[in-house]
């Protein structure tokens, strides 16, 4: 006879998610405690019967532990609803706009909200940036979340994967279900500094890690040589241009391991990896397609239409797929040598280590700063992050100190720490277009 | 620039930056490390001392791409002549 906690668990195995398995083994190791594999069971069993008690619907979570989704999203998987994947906690408001039921917290208790979409499977949704400031939600099945990811063969061993994204990231999701569903073991901090990062690296020494080339730079200036002490036999970079400098400091600290750059977005998903240790990727893609996916280049913006693509946006998050079905990157590209390399982002978006910054977003917040009249959001150009975002501000105070302090003051709190301009400077004036619009290429430093 | 110009002024971007901040400011030497902790200096930080610096001594050790350094003395280096 089955037990009520039974009653949830699946009966065979009938997605690669119910792998998870149901043994002492860890499945992640969090904060340097050691969750296995039947506690992450056990979680998601008892939340699973606690949703399905509560018809069929939309639920999220905000947490920065790994373990906590995880449980989440099996939970939602087998209960089957949608779950929100979230790095802060929605307002009431927000829940109601976006139909989310209830909101899971870190003790897997479910504070009901007043959405009340009825959902008609499991899927997981994650959040991108809007233009406005209030995020896009991309809508993604499990099929297309599990394209690219496949169950390591065991004939290499058990691996340790440190997770270097936030796991409501999409970067972060495909770690944590690479490391689910091939039951490697997940390394997983709260905080996801480069200094926790590299103290996890060197307690817990994985085998493989996936970061952006922003987190890769900055590992090597925080770490140095102890870097090469852990024994990555695969690294990942993704999240951002991966350039051919970056590529070859890690070849030179890591000569036998196994270096990929991914391409993939929080719209089309991962759409391909590039393992030949080069930047950018073979133009001949763009006839043969990779990995299921087909490539072009429109007015020099990468287009793809990919098996792993996202089932599209939540209700008014925009239009992202051409009339004839290509999804629009945003991404500028330029074919030279016979490799599509990558160079920024077409429209405004700043990207600051792999995060998306639309200066809209924070020019609005600027505004709202007694004394600032006027304001310019861009970004710099950084070797180690890609881009800072930088302000020019147009004010008639005179304490220009005062006003910076002021400004970084009223930003702290209600934008996220990669928004918050780093470099704020004071002009008389904002350049404006022919056209009126504010220019926003980056300023000449 | 020579090696000792560039670490005076490396050392101002940086004690500015923590100032601002409102940060401590421990003894900043040539083999203090950017990115253990010990500056309470974020990865962005750094990017915008390297930025600043760039501003300053209008260099660009980086133009090229990504160098590796770790303490204030390597990053000092690369904008001396």
């Amino acid at each position: 006879m089955q037990t009520s906690t039974e009653a949830h668990r699946p009966k065979a195995t009938a997605s690669p998610l119910d792998t998870v398995g149901n043994t002492d083994a860890t499945a992640i190791c969090q904060d340097g405690v050691r969750v296995t594999r039947s506690q992450l069971r056990e979680w998601a069993s008892t939340l699973a019967q606690l949703l399905s008690s509560r018809g069929k619907g939309r639920v999220a979570i905000s947490s920065p532990r790994a373990d906590r989704v995880a449980a989440a999203i099996l939970a939602a998987h087998w209960a089957n609803y949608e779950i929100l994947l979230l790095r802060s906690n929605p307002s009431r408001d927000l829940c109601r706009a976006w139909g989310i039921s209830g909101l899971i917290d870190e003790n897997f208790r479910v504070e009901p909200m007043e959405g009340n979409y009825a959902s008609e499977g499991f899927q997981v949704l994650l959040t991108t940036s809007g233009t406005t400031g209030e995020p896009k939600i991309a809508r993604h099945t499990l099929t297309a979340l599990l394209g690219r990811v496949r169950p390591r063969p065991r004939r290499y061993g058990p691996a340790r994967w440190l997770l270097a994204f936030h796991p409501a990231s999409f970067a972060g999701l495909q770690v944590l279900l690479t490391a689910l569903t091939s039951r490697d073991e997940l390394i997983a901090v709260s905080e996801l500094s480069v200094i926790a990062l590299k103290h996890a690296a060197l307690d817990w020494l994985p085998t493989h890690l996936s970061a952006t080339p922003t987190f890769w730079r900055s590992f090597l200036v925080a770490a140095g040589d102890a870097l090469s002490k852990v024994p990555l036999s695969q690294l990942t970079l993704g999240g951002e241009v991966a350039d051919q400098r970056t590529i070859n400091h890690l070849r030179a600290a890591f000569p036998t391991s196994r270096i990929v750059h991914i391409y993939a977005t929080t719209e089309a998903g991962a759409v391909f990896s590039v393992k030949d240790g080069l930047a950018g990727f073979p133009v001949q893609w763009l006839k043969t397609g990779v990995e299921g996916a087909r490539l072009r280049i429109t007015d020099g913006i990468l287009e793809v239409q990919s098996p792993c693509a996202m089932t599209g946006y939540l209700a008014a998050g925009g239009k992202a797929f051409t009339d004839d079905g290509w999804l629009r990157t945003g991404d500028l590209v330029t074919i030279l040598d016979d490799r599509v390399h990558f160079l920024g982002r077409a429209d405004t978006v700043i990207s600051v280590g792999g995060a998306k910054v639309t200066p809209e977003e924070v020019e609005h917040m600027l505004l709202q700063v007694p004394g600032v009249l006027d304001s310019r959001v861009f970004g710099l150009p950084s070797v180690i992050t890609g881009s800072v975002v930088a302000t020019e501000i147009v004010t008639e105070v005179s304490d220009h100190d005062g006003l910076r302090r002021a400004i970084i003051a009223h930003l702290r709190g209600r934008l996220e720490a990669h928004k918050i301009p780093r470099i704020v400077r004071f002009v008389p004036s904002i350049p404006v277009s022919q056209s009126g619009k504010k220019r926003r290429c980056d300023a000449v430093a | 620039m020579n090696y000792d110009e560039a670490k005076a002024k490396l050392i101002e971007v940086i004690r500015n930056r923590l100032v601002d901040a409102g940060k401590d400011i421990p003894p900043l030497e040539d083999d203090t490390v950017l990115l253990d902790g010990s500056l309470s200096l974020d990865s962005l930080e750094i990017a915008v001392v390297v930025i600043t610096m760039g501003e300053i001594t209008h260099s660009d050790p980086f133009a090229s791409g990504f160098i590796g350094f770790q303490t204030i003395g390597e990053l000092a280096r690369l904008y001396a002549n």
